[in-house]
């Protein structure tokens, strides 16, 4: 790790720093190894899952998503350098910030700027996997929405996987804001919407039928 | 010139950037390069295809983890600098975009390690033409061309987007 990176977040899965970087500043993801896990396959397992998030942050970025950029992937230490976003995370705002508790306003064009967002993931096939507001941020310069944390991403062109990203954001959002429409702007095809309302009767888990 | 450090390899010394233009002999360089002369320990990099510095501090930095790792794929850290910068892992086409041809009259060159004056002055006995600043790079860059070899959707017109995608493209080949 470089020498004046700062712990900021430690996670199940993974350290979150945030250091200089050839002139910048970076954010360094490290995941860590699992120790119930023979070493050798675990090393190979945490390379392949490095590898996987840093695909899927850029392939959004490349087309149009705002992501982080990303710096440099290296599998030796399973870490990911990328750019350091500032700003809020969409469920601070929630919980802190008087604009956003009170103005329906507010909300509702929060809830536009995700579904738009969400929706360029989706046009390329990605699926988030954790779309949480831990998740979400806000950027200070532009105000404008950014995805995080590719960590439980994949590529995958089923409207069934789709949906599934649509009720785990509906649900993290209907959570603190029972009347959002973060649906409004993420103009699903049909085979993701009837998918979704199965979705939403059976919960996250994949149906173990069909 | 300008000096860097890469953070994540403090102890490979310092990366010094130097950019020149109106040079006359890029084709007695590049056959010098061809026939692996040792003189020529540097990455000398067309400037038509460098953008910005940090494209060129995040080639080199994927360059020198592949040198620490014994994964070059190149002979040596520098010449993996140069196709470190191209999204694209045929080595001879990165090589032959990225790097000077001889017609080139505008010469980034990438050193790794070293004296940073001992580097100029070696490199004003090498380099027949101009020293300038590295905050030019704009001056000599083919944006057409950044876009064709990056593969960058030609709705995207702003300069910091453009190296957003690039710096990924350099980034994301290490994986790919
Ligand atoms: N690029 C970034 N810029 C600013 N802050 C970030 C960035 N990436 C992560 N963070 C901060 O670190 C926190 C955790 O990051 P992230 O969500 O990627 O990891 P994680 O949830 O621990 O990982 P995983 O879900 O894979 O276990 C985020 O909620 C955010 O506060
Ligand atoms: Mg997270």
């Amino acid at each position: 790790m470089i020498e004046s990176a700062i712990l900021i977040k430690q996670g199940a899965e993974a350290r979150i720093y945030t250091a200089p970087f050839l002139t910048r500043t970076a954010i360094i993801k490290e995941r860590f190894s699992k120790t119930y896990r023979h070493p050798t396959l675990d090393k190979k397992l945490t390379a392949r899952r490095v590898t996987q998030e840093a695909r899927c942050l850029f392939k959004c970025r490349k087309s149009g998503v705002d992501t982080p950029v990303l710096y440099f992937v290296n599998t030796e230490n399973s870490t990911i350098c990328m750019e350091f976003i500032q700003g809020m995370i969409i469920k601070d705002l929630l919980i802190s910030d008087n604009e956003y508790i009170q103005n329906k306003e507010k909300q509702d064009e929060l809830a536009e700027k995700i579904g738009i967002a969400l929706a360029k993931v989706h046009a390329v096939d990605v699926i988030h996997g954790d779309l949480t507001t831990s998740n979400l941020m806000l950027r200070e310069s532009n105000q404008s929405l950014v995805i995080i944390d590719f960590g439980l991403s994949y590529v995958s062109s089923l409207p069934e996987d789709k949906a599934v990203d649509l009720y785990v954001l509906e649900k993290a959002f209907l959570s603190t804001h029972p009347n959002s429409e973060e649906m409004k702007n993420y103009k699903a095809s049909q085979g993701i919407l009837s998918k979704l309302a199965e979705v939403r009767l059976r919960g996250r888990k994949r149906s173990m039928v069909g | 010139m300008q000096s860097f450090t890469l953070e994540p390899f403090p102890t490979r010394g310092q990366i010094h950037i130097l950019l020149y233009k109106n040079v006359s002999n890029a084709a007695e360089l590049r056959k010098r390069l061809l026939s692996h002369d040792q003189e020529l320990s540097y990455a000398f990099i067309d400037a038509k295809m460098v953008l910005d510095k940090f494209q060129l501090l995040v080639a080199t930095n994927d360059a020198v983890q592949h040198e620490l790792n014994s994964s070059l794929k190149t002979h040596n850290v520098h010449s993996e600098i140069v196709y470190s910068l191209s999204p694209t892992t045929n080595i001879s086409e990165s090589l032959r975009r990225f790097g000077i041809s001889d017609s080139s009259t505008s010469i980034v060159v990438v050193k790794v390690g070293g004296n940073s004056e001992e580097a100029r002055s070696h490199l004003s006995t090498l380099i027949h033409g101009e020293e300038c600043d590295i905050k030019d790079f704009s001056n000599f860059v083919d944006i057409s061309r950044i876009k064709k070899y990056y593969k960058i959707d030609d709705k995207i017109n702003d300069q910091n987007e453009m190296l957003d995608i690039i710096v990924g493209s350099i980034a994301i080949k290490s994986v790919s």
